[in-house]
């Protein structure tokens, strides 16, 4: 190992050392089938970065796990819509921008705009539970002291803003 | 959607609102419910895909910026940390100002051209028998409902501006675009900049001097001069190769009166540009002989038929 014995990432490396089969299992249960091995060595990459000193190295690395399960998700997924998208010439621009780039900035932006109008459609609290939630990473049960709420009208909130970013409501259903 | 189905929807949502805890350890649980089912897994990854795609778009935002209240005003960096007290203090403004209502329309009477400016300093020149609805909610998204408008757009690369038309939706890339509201759908037509134009599954990106007419059929491209986009604010429309069913809607708008069409002609293609401003006299022998058509009188409108062979 190239981390010293008394680095965070070093024990971090042990736990995840003891738990890779589990991981193993863990990422093909969650999806991930053939590409379970592959997932868990995204994460070991990762870890090997990882600052700080880690609380829980098992809920952290199984969050892991979950985490670069979905990312893989979305890039093929994301790959597949770019195909889909982008396959007649005519459609290419012409400015020099790689078509992925293009794409991939404009999906953004546009995600954003219907992301923000959604949110305000629905207002605070909920919206701002939702912010504090997902970009700054607060757990529910912080939010609920800091919103002075029960931790189940936090997660009601959160349900809210989901379905209505999901589209729930109107979607087929 | 049968019931089952959006059981499984709510179900996995519900799931999705734990698992996205920082604190949530009930993975045994959770893997449980995913392999009950194969449809439980299709469904709950769909989901939390979109949801990963929304947070990942949030955190490319510059700046946490609240458009509901009024442009430009940002969070300022210490209630963007402790969010909850920008919520105190904003809640009482918050009560005021949704109390108020929060969309409104604009309209134009057949005829009248009127130029708007929006509150980001877009502005919207609207042509006759036009209808725009805004939302005080959401500053940078307009429906057209009806009539044509002209747009030209303040660009702001986080917050796109939308223009909804019917099952379309434009995105401008920066741009003066024209947008006409159709019977069966929406023609875009681009001066400077680039639009990016939703329908369905179909999209596609307009460069100065392309257009397109989607309809629920699909997204067809065209070309138009850049300058004769928007030449109907002087009172000349131009085509090129455009469908005579789509003509004769220009020109409803155009010569205030309505203008119908022989089936047989609806699909039919015309290139040419027409002053609108002359006499009905002079208009009616205009037409008839740009467009190769016999115009009936019919009613209070125009009918256009194919011309008897001579």
């Amino acid at each position: 190992m190239e981390a010293s014995p008394d680095s965070p990432a070093a024990g971090l490396e042990a736990v995840f050392a003891d738990m890779r089969p589990a991981l193993i299992r863990r990422a093909s249960a969650m999806g991930a089938g053939g590409d379970a091995e592959d997932v868990v060595q995204d994460v070991w990459l990762k870890i090997r970065n990882a600052e700080g000193p880690i609380a829980n190295p098992q809920a952290y690395l199984l969050r892991m796990v979950y985490t670069a399960v979905l990312d893989r998700r979305r890039g093929v997924r994301r790959t597949a819509a770019r195909d889909a998208a982008w396959s007649t010439p005519a459609n290419l621009p012409e400015d020099g921008v790689q078509p992925a780039d293009a794409e991939r900035r404009l999906i953004a932006a546009q995600t954003l705009a219907v992301v923000e109008a959604r949110l305000a459609a629905i207002g605070d609290p909920a919206a701002a539970i939702f912010r504090r939630h997902r970009i700054d990473g607060v757990t529910q049960r912080r939010l609920a002291e800091e919103f002075g709420m029960g931790l189940s009208t936090v997660e009601k909130h959160l349900r809210k803003v989901y379905a209505a970013l999901l589209d729930l409501a109107g979607d087929e259903a | 959607m049968s019931a089952t189905n959006t059981m499984i929807e709510r179900d996995a949502l519900n799931w999705l609102v734990r698992v996205n805890d920082p604190d949530f350890d009930q993975w045994d649980a959770w893997e449980a419910w995913l392999a009950a089912d194969a449809r439980h897994a299709e469904v709950y990854w769909r989901l939390a895909e979109a949801e990963g795609d929304a947070v990942e778009a949030m955190k490319t935002a510059p700046a946490r910026t609240m458009p509901v209240i009024r442009r430009g005003f940002a969070w300022p960096r210490p209630a963007a940390i402790a969010a909850s007290v920008g919520v105190l203090a904003l809640g009482v403004a918050w009560i005021g100002w949704s109390a108020l209502p929060q969309t409104h329309m604009i309209e134009t009477a057949p005829g009248e051209q009127r130029t708007i400016t929006l509150a980001d300093g877009s502005t919207v020149v609207l042509d006759g028998a036009t209808r725009l609805a805004m939302d005080r909610r959401k500053p940078r998204e307009v429906t057209l409902e009806a009539g044509r408008a002209l747009f030209e757009v303040e660009h702001d690369e986080a917050h796109p501006f939308l223009v909804e038309v019917g099952d379309t939706t434009l995105t401008d890339l920066g741009t003066i675009f024209d947008v006409t509201r159709l019977q069966d759908g929406a023609r875009v037509s681009v001066s400077e900049g680039s639009v990016q134009v939703d329908a369905g599954a179909a999209r596609t990106v307009l460069n100065p001097g392309d257009s397109a007419v989607s309809t629920p059929r699909g997204i067809e491209r065209g070309s138009i001069a850049p300058e004769d986009v928007d030449g109907w604010r002087e009172g000349r429309l131009s085509w090129n190769d455009e469908r005579l069913s789509v003509v004769a809607q220009d020109l409803s708008r155009a010569l205030n009166r309505p203008v119908s069409l022989a089936p047989s002609l609806a699909d039919r293609r015309f290139s040419g540009s027409l002053n609108t401003t002359a006499s009905p006299g002079q208009q009616k022998a205009r037409l008839e002989l740009l467009l190769g058509v016999s115009v009936v009188e019919d009613g209070e409108g125009w009918r256009l038929e194919p011309r008897p062979a001579p």
